[in-house]
């Protein structure tokens, strides 16, 4: 599943159906967001949720990330925990990670 | 540059301007000369993720009025806030973004992720809404790294 363009609150119901229904069919599951220009926590929301429910079912998913997703990322954590796969180009610069 | 400059945009309460007040604050503050690209992205995840909370805020509470968005530009710092009229505002008294394994959690990173990007994050209760305020200090000017939450 490829996403394009920003992921925030207005684009949340498209972004949540189409993983939805992604869930639900390639197995294993790519989410790339490598030509996500920007996300924010709302995007990340829906985004945890959809791994979460693959992992539930024993699934494998897998995320390619743009810079400034891989970045959001760090900042949260979530490097240390979902299945990321890093810009190639350059490495984002992490920045300061949130403590928890 | 002048030692102030200020600048306020009234959006609609419509989850499709939150893009346009991102691109507001950004093109604001990207008037500073000492702006770079990581500053200029963080106040963009910054602007989304405020926008954002004020907007769900009216949602609840059944307010359509417009939502504010200022920018002020100094000589040391940029400042922008984005206020609304959701009825006031109480700031968790612990906000971590800590995410376990399991992935138990899928929301609640807005509140933290603002407070770790912004070196000053102030939660203003005013008469009818909340105010948040955001800064980002020039590299070099001094900055106490703070978050605080009052009632005017």
């Amino acid at each position: 599943m490829l996403v394009t363009g920003d992921v925030d609150l207005a684009a949340l119901p498209l972004y949540r159906r189409e993983l939805h229904d992604a869930v639900a069919g390639a197995k294993p599951l790519e989410i790339d967001l490598s030509e996500c220009d920007f996300m924010d926590s709302t995007g990340l929301g829906v985004t945890i949720g959809a791994v979460r429910r693959v992992w539930d079912r024993d699934g494998e998913v897998r995320i390619v990330t743009s810079p400034p997703v891989q970045r959001l990322m760090t900042r949260c954590r979530l490097d240390e925990i979902l299945p990321l796969t890093a810009p190639s180009v350059q490495s984002a610069d992490p920045g300061e990670v949130l403590a928890p | 540059m002048t030692d102030e400059q200020f600048v306020e945009l009234m959006i609609p309460a419509e989850s499709s301007f939150v893009a346009t007040a991102r691109r507001f604050i950004t093109d604001v503050a990207g008037k500073a000369d000492w702006m770079d690209q990581q500053h200029l992205d963080d106040l963009r995840l910054m602007a989304s993720e405020a926008v954002t909370n004020a907007l769900r805020a009216q949602r609840r509470a059944e307010v359509g009025d417009k939502i504010c968005v200022r920018c002020m530009l100094f000589s040391d710092r940029f400042e922008f806030s984005v206020a609304d009229s959701a009825g006031g505002f109480e700031r968790p008294a612990h906000l971590d973004i800590h995410t376990d394994p399991e992935l138990s959690r899928e929301g609640g990173f807005g509140l933290p992720l603002i407070e770790a990007l912004a070196d000053e994050a102030h939660f203003v209760n005013t008469d009818g809404g909340t105010t948040v305020r955001l800064v980002v200090y020039r590299p070099g000017c001094s900055s106490t790294r703070e978050s605080t939450s009052t009632t005017r």
